[in-house]
């Protein structure tokens, strides 16, 4: 399992500090993730992703400033090429984030009993349990 | 041959007085200015005909020549009094007044310069022939002065109106040729001459041409105001087809105008506000004053050329029912106006309703999402968590509770305040005493410097203002910077303002007109740190108009915010 020795890179954009926190403490118990920068609107988020090639984007679609976190997506998808992005949002908004190319995946935020399988899912790690 | 011309002469006597009858009758029954002259024309040629008629051929020569004088006299008013009919529509220059004048004195007066007139084949005494062609003059250029004008006049008016006026014009010309085929002729002898003839027809056909022209029968008129008629069944189309009062009257007036055959109209409403104009009104100061119809509440006003109030009366008639009919549409258009407005606003209240709840949806299931996410973390993981991380997730958890609590509360008093269920259970509160309660419970007696005088009281439910208060003061602490104040006063409109005020950097211009709508935030980092629920100024102002009363911002000076409320006193 060379899986275990790999650490992925993740970056979380919230602008709520206790959901960053949950994410975090979620995201913990895999010791393979890695949560490397955190934003709270578009612009930071975009640099980060630049800055730090991540494996993976969690994004909010209501975060601070005039952009969204839908309208993000390609923007940071663009900053880095590499990087998974999952719509993580307490919107029922599936269908529009079906419809941008940018984004990977959606999980609405009281499904975050799935948000750790389906992070492993889209770094296409195996599941630890 | 002359008894061909006797029957001439008795149908001519027929027609002329029959004309002077009807234009009488016309005038005592409608009068005017213009009906008058019309009546005093025919009266003159009827005058002359009957007396001509039985004149005594024989009898004192003395008697018999003055009463021949006197007839050529007063015949010599016909073309006068014609021409002052049509001066009354539009005065002529004044020279052509000065000229007419003259004419007349010299035609009516010359007669009486001569011994006697002679009869056909008497001789001539000096200087008669240049009478006669005085005469000939007279008639001939006031007569011809008239059909002129008319017939130019009647361009571009309404069919009636047109046709009215120039059978009118065809009459004056008529007589015109009379005098001229009477002057040229040789003179006659004791037969009669085919210029004589001639001259007595066309004198009798005048006669219909000017009963047509001044009283036409319904049935001409019928036939004559067809494309009038045609003009209102379109309009009548039009206007059941408008949707907006601006539609009705864009329909109506290009009609109205045609029909009537002005070059400007304009529909107001009932408060005088145009709705719509067609061509631009006069600004010549001598132009006649317009035509005003009433339709419904609202008001027609319409050129009116000097010809109108003659002869248009049918086309005002046509006006009128348009009018009615205007009416009826206008207060249709009204309606389905009001009818799309509303379904427009109930949309917009659909709209509303659903980004509320889905707002509402997110903003609840956040808490609920960190409160089971954190309590699932502890449950799962309580004995390999350290004390310090326990700490944290209760911390979260128990603050994410109190923010479930306080938006719960926001919702269910945001539905109250929309379905009318508040129930507010207003009486006179003093407001020192409910800011001083407020601030004692917030133990910021020493932050806020108040001034409200002591008798200062405002009608409302006491719970309602200590709510609103709260509110305001949390705002002021959160969003704003100190030195903070609250003021109170009786204002000049009967209510009392109080006034929460703070030197902070004030709200964004950009976010001052949504900062009453629900779930309004300022999205700049600074105010996201302080989450609310984003529905406190809403409710304080649903709390405030619903006890007559309103909540509003206002920039503080000279920085910072002041958050409004006023309250019935």
């Amino acid at each position: 399992m060379t899986e275990t020795e790999t650490v992925k890179v993740l970056v979380i954009v919230e602008d709520e500090p206790d959901m960053r926190m949950l994410i975090k403490t979620v995201l913990a118990s895999d010791p393979r993730l890695e949560v490397m920068g955190e934003a709270t609107n578009a612009d930071d988020a975009i640099r980060l992703a630049g800055e730090l090639g991540p494996g993976l984007v969690i994004l909010d679609h209501s975060i601070e400033g005039p952009v969204t976190g839908l309208q993000a997506a390609p923007a940071i998808r663009a900053a880095a090429p590499m990087a998974k992005i999952l719509l993580f949002t307490a919107y029922d908004m599936a269908a529009e984030a079906r419809r941008e190319p940018a984004v990977d995946a959606f999980l609405r935020k009281d499904d975050i009993g799935k948000l750790l399988r389906t992070v492993q899912s889209l770094l296409e790690l195996t599941s630890t349990g | 041959m002359n008894s061909l011309r006797d029957a001439l002469a008795v149908a001519q006597l027929v027609v002329f007085v029959a004309l002077a009858a009807v234009a009488v009758f016309r005038w005592r029954q409608r009068g005017g200015v213009t009906r008058a002259w019309l009546a005093a024309t025919f009266t003159t040629l009827a005058l002359v005909v009957v007396a001509a008629r039985w004149l005594p051929a024989t009898g004192h020569a003395g008697t018999v020549d003055l009463e021949r004088k006197v007839l050529v006299a007063v015949l010599l008013l016909f073309p006068y009094f014609l021409y002052r009919f049509a001066a009354t529509f539009r005065p002529p220059p004044r020279w052509v007044e000065i000229g007419a004048g003259a004419l007349t004195v010299a035609a009516c007066g010359g007669v009486f310069l001569f011994d006697k007139i002679p009869t056909a084949g008497e001789k001539q005494p000096p200087g008669f022939l240049a009478y006669v062609y005085v005469i000939a003059a007279q008639w001939a250029l006031l007569t011809g002065h008239v059909a002129f004008r008319l017939w130019r006049a009647g361009r571009g008016q309404p069919t009636v109106t047109r046709r009215r006026m120039r059978t009118l014009s065809l009459g004056s010309a008529g007589m015109a040729i009379i005098i001229l085929v009477g002057v040229a002729a040789p003179s006659p002898g004791t037969d009669a001459t085919v210029a004589s003839l001639v001259t007595a027809f066309i004198a009798l056909a005048t006669g219909p041409l000017f009963l047509l022209g001044f009283s036409p029968p319904r049935l001409v008129l019928a036939a004559w105001r067809r494309p009038e008629e045609l003009e209102l069944r379109t309009a009548e189309t039009g206007l059941m087809a408008a949707m907006t009062p601006i539609e009705v009257a864009e329909v109506l007036l290009p009609h109205v105008a045609r029909v009537m055959g002005a070059r400007w109209a304009i529909l107001a409403d009932g408060n005088g506000k145009p709705l719509a104009a067609y061509g631009s009104p006069s600004r010549d100061p001598k132009a006649p004053p317009p035509l005003e119809i009433h339709v419904g509440r609202g008001r027609l006003t319409i050129e009116a050329g000097p010809y109108a109030p003659y002869f248009g009366r049918e086309e005002v008639q046509i006006l009128e029912q348009l009018a009615r009919l205007t009416d009826v549409a206008l207060q249709r258009s009204v309606l389905s106006e009001r009818e799309r407005q509303l379904a427009a606003e109930l949309q917009q209240a659909n709209e509303a309703m659903r980004e509320f709840v889905a707002i509402a949806s997110h903003d609840l299931r956040t808490p609920i999402t960190l409160v089971s996410g954190f309590s699932q973390m502890l449950l799962s993981n309580y004995t390999t968590l350290d004390d310090a991380s326990k700490l944290e997730n209760l911390e979260a958890i128990h603050r994410q509770g109190l923010h479930l609590a306080r938006l719960v509360d926001d919702l269910l008093t945001v539905s109250r305040i929309d379905a009318g269920a508040l129930a507010p259970d207003p009486g006179a509160v003093k407001v020192a005493d409910a800011v001083d309660e407020v601030l004692g419970e917030l133990d910021l007696r020493d932050r806020f410097a108040v001034d409200i005088p002591p008798d200062v009281c405002a009608i409302v439910d006491r719970d309602h203002l200590t709510r609103v208060l709260r509110n305001y003061i949390a705002n002021a602490l959160n969003y704003g910077g100190p030195p903070f104040a609250i003021q109170a006063a009786e204002e000049p409109d009967g209510t009392t303002a109080i006034r929460v005020r703070d030197s902070g950097p004030g709200v964004p211009v950009a976010f001052q007109d949504r900062l009453f709508q629900r779930f309004a935030r300022d999205d700049s980092a600074r105010a996201r740190d302080k989450r609310g629920t984003g529905l406190g100024l809403s409710i304080v102002r649903g709390l405030a108009r619903a006890a007559g009363g309103d909540a509003w911002y206002e920039p503080n000076h000279p920085k910072g915010a002041c958050f409004a409320v006023r309250f019935p006193r």
